[in-house]
């Protein structure tokens, strides 16, 4: 995520993953820092950091 | 039939010679696989990383082959003075393609939690990968000796080795993969 928001901030940037707990795979992609698409629907992504 | 005496101490020596060769057979890589390596070494730690052995081999356009990835994962496994990545995330984190991590995942986390180990078209439909692709991830995690064949295991056949059931402290079986627009994919950690 620090990438997407810094080196590749001016990028688009697709992301695959998937969570430790379970076997669904996660699609994220990015378009200059924002979320433009998330697979599956229910993915919940949470902004923050400091 | 009985074995002259004076024929074991060379029998002994050509057993030895035998035992090296293959062993040497294993560390040696060809000059392809030799790329992977280089361009791996090159491109680990930069942006966080880990890139793995599947990512390197689709970027140098060397033909899928799970023997030659097999090789050169072994090779890493077998070679942590390669890269500080290789000694801080773990060979597992580099060797392993999504698939796999996701299947090592499933069994791991079947057998932590005391539940029957799922079947080849259990994982195949929870995973959206074809049966043969199941048989293929778990025939590669028992050649690294993350999963060995158990016929008491139930499911698809395969136990969890011991040291892999409580991975999470590792990055193991994590994988967060970063396509860029211009074509270049790696694994960060």
């Amino acid at each position: 995520m620090l990438l997407v928001s810094s080196k590749f901030a001016n990028e688009r940037v697709t992301i695959e993953d998937s969570s430790p707990e379970s076997m669904a795979r996660i699609r994220l992609t990015f378009d200059k820092g924002k979320v433009i698409s998330e697979e599956p629907a229910s993915t919940v992504f949470f902004l923050g950091g400091g | 039939m009985k074995t002259k005496p004076w024929l074991l101490p060379l029998m002994t020596l050509l057993l030895l010679v035998t035992n090296a060769s293959a062993a040497k057979d294993q560390a040696q890589l060809n000059s392809q696989e030799q790329k992977v390596i280089d361009y791996l070494v090159e491109d680990w730690g930069e942006d966080y990383g880990v890139t793995s052995v599947d990512i390197a081999m689709n970027a140098l356009k060397v033909a899928p082959s799970d023997e030659t990835r097999f090789r050169i994962g072994n090779y890493i496994k077998a070679h942590p003075e390669l890269h500080e990545v290789i000694r801080r995330w773990g060979w597992v984190t580099l060797v392993l393609t999504p698939d796999e991590k996701l299947i090592a995942r499933a069994l791991i986390n079947a057998q932590r939690d005391s539940r029957p180990a799922p079947s080849v078209s259990e994982l195949a439909k929870a995973l959206f990968i074809k049966e043969s692709g199941i048989k293929r991830g778990l025939a590669m995690l028992g050649r690294y000796e993350i999963l060995k064949k158990d016929s008491k295991a139930g499911g698809a056949g395969y136990a969890v080795m011991p040291r892999y059931i409580k991975w999470e402290p590792r990055l193991d079986f994590v994988f967060h993969k970063v396509s860029l627009d211009n074509g270049r994919q790696f694994n960060t950690n």
